[in-house]
């Protein structure tokens, strides 16, 4: 089936995660074979997913072990009999 | 996944020295039928979720304050600058620091599915679980908040690409 850009923009992100089936999926990669703006959204919707996923995006901030330390051996004093 | 949960870097941190504390003061329960990993952030996640519904509770802006049905139809940002995955780019912080503030400027619906799916990595039914959601809610949001992202990032993030000819396409 042919389908057009707002069509596979719906699916960008369920065809991601592999879940759209296989006839569709064929339907999708068919498009994008063509379509330069769909595989462009696609490729930076992916991009922008597999960002998230890095850890390095969410540093820790500065100073956070001290605290941290400092707040768990106030706990022990507070939990030792 | 605190600080995107919470949205406050004093809240994040206080709420992740609380989960400290409670794995050290629970370290005797874990049974080691699930990765030490995996039981740590799944105390830190119901540590974030359970001072999210407090705020929630004191706050106008509530989970629920946003509908499934209020972001229907989206245009996606249209560039091809953007293709590439810039693999040094995170060693910049702006990235990271453009990311965050994207996520955060997320409905908050949207905001706690992409928190948990794609930046905790938890699967459809955790997720929803969770969030006290459907399983289609869950994926009707992904995709929301997703796109959101992209339309809002996709400009933005072009910046990072790699400089090299012939790998921009048409695109600005």
């Amino acid at each position: 089936m042919r389908i057009d850009c707002k069509h596979v923009w719906q699916y960008i992100s369920a065809y991601i995660d592999s879940e759209v089936d296989a006839e569709l999926r064929a339907d999708i990669e068919k498009h994008l074979e063509t379509c330069e703006i769909c595989s462009a959204v696609l490729d930076s919707t992916r991009n922008i997913v597999i960002l998230m996923a890095d850890d390095r995006v969410f540093e820790l901030p500065a100073g956070f072990s001290e605290r941290l330390h400092a707040r768990l051996d106030k706990e022990f004093e507070m939990s030792s009999p | 996944m605190l600080l995107a949960l919470l949205r406050n870097e004093a809240e994040a941190e206080d709420a992740a020295q609380d989960t400290a504390i409670k794995v050290f003061l629970n370290l005797h329960k874990f049974r080691g039928e699930s990765q030490f990993r995996t039981w740590v952030l799944s105390i830190a996640r119901n540590e974030g979720l359970g001072r999210l519904r407090k705020q929630s509770t004191r706050r106008e802006d509530s989970l629920e304050a946003d509908t499934d049905d209020q972001t229907g139809d989206y245009t996606p940002a249209i560039l091809t600058s953007w293709r590439e995955v810039p693999s040094e780019a995170l060693e910049r912080k702006e990235l990271g620091v453009i990311l965050r503030t994207a996520i955060d400027e997320l409905p908050p619906i949207y905001r706690n599915v992409v928190v948990l799916r794609d930046i905790e990595e938890m699967d459809v039914r955790e997720t929803a679980t969770a969030l006290g959601i459907a399983e289609g809610a869950v994926k009707v949001r992904l995709h929301r908040a997703r796109a959101l992202l992209q339309k809002h990032l996709a400009p933005r993030l072009a910046a990072f690409a790699p400089k090299r000819k012939g790998m921009f396409g048409w695109g600005k």
